[in-house]
């Protein structure tokens, strides 16, 4: 075959797909469409991915999804208000206390309760060390994915030990229905701060080992970097977010530009790829702005404890089953006669948001949940078209979807 | 810019076709029409003002009298946020114009809110379903969707809750036959739900109209409709659905029988009998 | 006594013809020492990459199963008794290969049935054969064939059959991917593989592998230029990895290399890449006969890391343990009807603690580095490992040269 037989070399408008070639029609083979997935381990979870190939190379794919649906939309429109926060667990059930985050949010904005300051920093430390708990398990598991086993099993230690942390203090390792309205289920017990601190030590020691094993291994380098580019508009256009909004280049991150809770009132900085490695928008930056995240949180997490106020008597509830929430909310939430809310929270894998639309009832009349990860993969044609299976794996993997926030 | 500037500037460019601003502490939307939904899209995406270049979310809301396409955008350049609303002519007449020419992200997001209220958007490359399966009937988050009564053998609530009912007239029976007593008029004279024990030895087959029992935990009532017959028909190939003014009969489940009971239910007795 | 006076005692042997009494003679040792070699090597195999990937991973990985010297009834936890011996959980692979002899012979319906039954028997017998010619120590060698590496590298290339047979008959088109992975990877692996074996064969002028070790023996020269004797070769001066200096340095690095790429493993495991392929060519076996593929695999990592320790580390015949036992006042040790040399006692050392520490290298690798991409693997071998190597030939061939 000689050079001009590959005349067909496809090219994406940012030039990302360089070094690939598809054959030329006449040097192509048979095409076949391959099923990846719902039961395939790089798909995390029960996607499922038809792909369309030349032997290896990726001609089209189409993410199929749905197969986890629960109609959490229409069991929200028939619970009332509280009820619904522990299927708003199961979204993204990696960062479960996020999810509840924004839904308590969405709801205490609708029917106007205020929250006391200790508890916002209570709210702010568990958040946080939710995002730090999902973001080392994507770091680790994302090395499972390029082939690197270790470094995965290195990285659910650590999320054990989250998973502990959050044990102690709700009684759930992994879906915890911690958040109430208008406050949370119990108090941080000073114990459990000093376990936290400690946690957040062992972390950010860790995390120069799993880089030295995944992020700066020549290895996973070859294999990310390049790949799988999303460019800056195309980015904006899908309606990506997250961290693989900013490992293109766009410096936004909700926390800080749209402020919630405390978070203007810590030092820490968004992490925003800058093409020092690799190519703007490529997986291994998608990788790396994670990593990053992960020690901004941790700083997040440490100020927040150092500034957490001391305990308001008024406060502590009057037994260990009651709530430690505002005193003032009422005994059934009724949102205000024809009104609407849309809260947008940062979640560790992009912008969680709830549309909540009221008819002065104690059940919504319309909840919609934008999950981040239903935007983010449905990019996945756009930026996998012209490479590699192994690569399409690589770039699944990347954007870091959540099967439960896909399909809701 | 807030939602009172937005709805200024939109005022200004689309005249009329502005129907409604509001801006209060809660949310800010501006309403246009139907028509004009695509070109105040591209106006908000393109204007140096508001640079809206993210489509955050887009769904739809069942107002009864039809439905409304809720847009929520957001501009990272100038970190403002707003939604732009547009009704549908009316509940049976479901046309809506697509934004996928000027947000791709729209494509999912739109095949969402016709997957689930059955809003079928002109212009989309391919509108089908996206979260349920392709011969799923009949759309979810309408008001007015009753439960399926079963899918590819599967019963659905209603029927599983039919044949409980059956179950428990049947053992009322026996119990009134074995220790004597007036037990089972209570049972066999009020069934529940929408399936009646049905006459002549048939198992409970909920027939009939299929009302949608009501869901636990304090759900708002689906209000009565002007249509009457509460389940549109299915929709094949992305073709505008039937309008739910002319009903058809719901399919009986398996082969226009009754659905095979599950072993340990008995046959409930003719209602005569029990009474 | 040896073997031809053994068969000779059979009555009737006479009367068998020459060249089958050739063949039997020839073959009953081999078969006995190949089947003495592999078995334990494929079991231990199992079990040490399992404990050791587990130390890797803050694991403990299989530590219970062990042998009960008395049987007291069904417990429900034996590992407590005193009549258990759980012996660090040795016996973990017995137990796998019961349950793996109790497992579905599966066919997928739709594959070819005979080549899918037959796939891992090719494979197996591949890894098995490269045993025939593997010099575990002084005359312990199966047969020293005179083309010995040639033999080696041709046999160990079977396998590459048998995968493909298992990926195409498995009807799976992830299998049938995973397949033809191996085939390009392991046929283009084959080139550098076999140049750089040849640096060795140039320095010793045979492809033998007798030969080889018995040139390792011999004084270390530098370009022509001699240094110490056979005395300081022996203690492992006199190793390939040291002659014509820089040269098969690079050559063994190759070599070792293209070993990995040929076993598919990490980061060379393409062809069953669990995360892409689903494991490949491997996704409709089950039973006995996936556990074939593994023991020839573990076989066959034995058997390389054997090869390189011979061509470049001197095989049995010279090294740190080989000089250290050679100092013993010992010649021979009488056992019954034969005796033992004591060099062969020196080389089973010698040659064990090279093999296994090439071999836990290769699972050190394993547990360590990310996997590569099919094209990555390609570059790797044609951009860079086949002009190395064919450089690394040609200065062979001029220390040769020089040293003769």
């Amino acid at each position: 075959m000689s050079a001009t037989d590959v005349t067909d070399r496809v090219i994406g408008e940012d030039g990302s797909l360089a070094e690939y070639w598809v054959p030329a029609r006449d040097a192509r083979s048979e095409e076949m469409v391959v099923n990846m997935g719902p039961q395939h381990p790089a798909t995390h979870g029960v996607l499922r991915v038809a792909v369309k190939t030349d032997g290896e190379v990726v001609l089209d794919c189409e993410p199929m999804i749905g197969n986890l649906h629960r109609c959490k939309e229409k069991i929200a429109e028939n619970l009332q208000y509280w009820q619904f926060m522990p299927y708003t667990d199961r979204l993204d059930y990696l960062a479960a206390i996020n999810n509840e985050e924004v839904y308590a949010r969405a709801v205490e904005k609708l029917c106007g309760i205020e929250i006391p300051e200790r508890i916002q920093y209570i709210r702010t430390i568990v958040a946080e060390l939710g995002r730090v708990s999902s973001h080392v398990f994507s770091v680790g598991v994302y090395g499972l994915d390029i082939g690197a086993f270790t470094p995965f099993l290195y990285c659910y230690r650590e999320r054990e030990r989250a998973n502990s942390l959050f044990e102690k203090l709700t009684g759930g390792r992994m879906l915890y229905h911690y958040y109430r309205v208008g406050g949370v289920a119990r108090d941080l017990s000073d114990e459990w701060i000093q376990e936290c601190l400690e946690f957040l030590d062992i972390v950010e020691e860790k995390m120069e080992e799993y880089n030295a094993l995944t992020t700066w291994n020549k290895v996973f380098r070859e294999r990310t970097m390049g790949v799988g580019v999303l460019s800056r508009e195309k980015a904006l256009a899908y309606g990506i977010t997250g961290p693989a909004l900013r490992a293109s280049g766009v410096d936004w991150d909700v926390r800080r530009d749209e402020p919630y809770g405390l978070y203007d009132r810590f030092e820490w900085r968004v992490p925003v790829a800058d093409g020092r490695h690799g190519t703007i928008g490529d997986c291994w930056n998608r990788h790396w702005i994670r990593a990053q995240e992960l020690a901004e949180s941790i700083k997040i997490v440490r100020q927040a404890i150092d500034k957490l106020p001391p305990r308001d008597p008024k406060l502590t509830p009057s037994s260990m089953y009651q709530p430690y929430v505002n005193p003032n909310v009422p005994r059934i939430l009724r949102g205000p006669k024809d009104a609407e809310v849309y809260v947008r929270g940062e979640n560790p894998r992009g912008e969680l948001a709830f549309y909540l639309v009221s008819d002065a009832k104690n059940a919504p009349y319309r909840c919609k949940i934008r999950g981040p990860a239903f935007s983010n993969i449905a990019v996945l044609p756009e930026i996998s078209r012209g490479y590699l299976i192994a690569d399409l794996v690589a770039i699944i993997g990347s954007i870091d979807i959540v099967l439960g926030e896909v399909d809701r | 810019m807030t939602a009172t500037e937005i709805g200024g500037l939109l005022r200004e460019r689309l005249g009329d076709k502005v129907l409604e601003v509001h801006d209060d502490a809660l949310s800010g939307w501006v309403k246009v029409e139907r028509a004009a939904f695509v070109d105040a899209c591209r106006l908000l995406r393109d204007d140096p003002r508001t640079q809206m270049e993210v489509l955050h979310s887009l769904t739809a809301v069942d107002r009864i009298a039809r439905f409304e396409v809720v847009v929520h955008l957001c501009s990272i350049a100038k970190k403002h946020a707003v939604a732009l609303k547009a009704d549908t002519a009316s509940r049976d007449d479901v046309a809506f114009p697509s934004v996928t020419s000027v947000w791709p992200a729209a494509d999912w997001h739109e095949r969402e809110t016709y997957d689930m209220f059955g809003v079928v958007f002109e212009g989309h490359p391919h509108l089908r379903r996206i979260l349920l399966p392709s011969d799923w009937e009949g759309w979810p988050l309408r008001k007015d969707e009753g439960n399926p009564l079963e899918y590819h053998g599967i019963p659905g609530i209603a029927t599983i809750r039919g044949l409980e009912e059956a179950h428990r007239a049947q053992q009322a029976v026996e119990r009134a036959e074995k220790y004597g007593g007036a037990a089972p008029a209570k049972a066999a004279a009020k069934p529940a739900g929408g399936s009646p024990p049905a006459p002549g030895g048939a198992p409970a087959a909920p027939g009939g109209a299929p009302k949608a029992p009501p869901m636990p935990g304090g759900a708002p009532k689906a209000p009565p409709l002007p249509g009457g017959a509460p389940k549109a028909p299915p929709l094949p190939g992305g073709a505008a659905p039937k309008p739910p003014g002319a009903p058809t009969p719901p399919k009986p489940p398996s082969g226009g029988g009754a659905p095979p009971l599950p072993p340990g239910f008995k046959s409930p007795p003719p209602k005569g009998d029990a009474s | 006594m040896n073997l031809s006076e053994l068969f000779g005692a059979i009555p009737g042997w006479g009367y068998v013809p020459a060249f089958v009494q050739m063949m039997v003679v020839g073959l009953v040792p081999a078969v006995l020492v190949v089947l003495a070699v592999v078995t334990p090597v494929g079991l231990l195999g199992t079990y040490a990459e399992r404990r050791w990937s587990a130390f890797m991973q803050d694991r403990l990985g299989p530590n219970r199963v062990g042998l009960p010297i008395w049987f007291d009834g069904w417990q429900r936890d034996y590992t407590n008794k005193p009549w258990y011996i759980k012996l660090w959980g040795l016996v973990q692979p017995l137990a796998d290969g019961i349950k793996l002899l109790g497992k579905e012979d599966f066919v997928p319906p739709g594959g070819d049935k005979l080549l899918f039954l037959a796939a891992p028997l090719i494979v197996f017998a591949g890894a098995l054969g490269m045993f025939v010619a593997l010099p575990l120590s002084y005359g312990l060698t199966a047969a020293d064939l005179n083309v010995g590496i040639f033999y080696l590298l041709a046999v160990g290339a079977v396998e590459v059959i048998g995968v493909l047979m298992a990926g195409w008959a498995s009807n799976n088109k992830w299998s049938l991917l995973g397949s033809m992975r191996e085939v390009a990877q392991v046929v283009a692996y084959e080139i550098p593989m076999a140049l750089t074996a040849l640096c060795p064969v140039l320095l010793a002028g045979s492809l033998r592998m007798g030969a080889i070790i018995e040139h390792q023996q011999t004084a270390y020269d530098l370009w022509g230029l001699t240094i110490g004797g056979e005395g300081l070769a022996q203690w492992g001066l006199g190793w390939n990895l040291f002659r014509a200096f820089p040269v098969n340095v690079v050559a063994i690095v190759i070599f070792y290399t293209c070993a990995l790429a040929n076993l598919k493993r990490a980061p060379f495991d393409l062809p069953e890449s669990e995360s892409e392929l689903v494991s490949g060519f491997l996704t409709e076996y089950s039973g006995m006969r996936w556990g074939l593929f593994f023991l020839g695999e573990y076989a066959a990592m034995f058997a390389l890391s054997g090869i390189t320790a011979t061509l470049f580390l001197g095989g049995w015949g010279s090294g740190p343990a080989y000089g250290a036992l050679m100092l013993v006042p010992v010649k021979e040790i009488p056992l019954g009807v034969a005796t033992l040399d004591w060099r062969t006692v020196a080389g089973v050392v010698e040659f064990s603690w090279k093999t296994c520490a090439l071999f836990l290298l290769m699972m050190n690798l394993r547990w360590t580095l990310p996997r590569l991409r099919l094209d990555q693997v390609m570059s790797l071998c044609f951009k860079y490992f086949v002009p190395f190597s064919m450089a690394c030939l040609l200065l062979s061939g001029l220390a040769a040269l020089a040293g003769a």
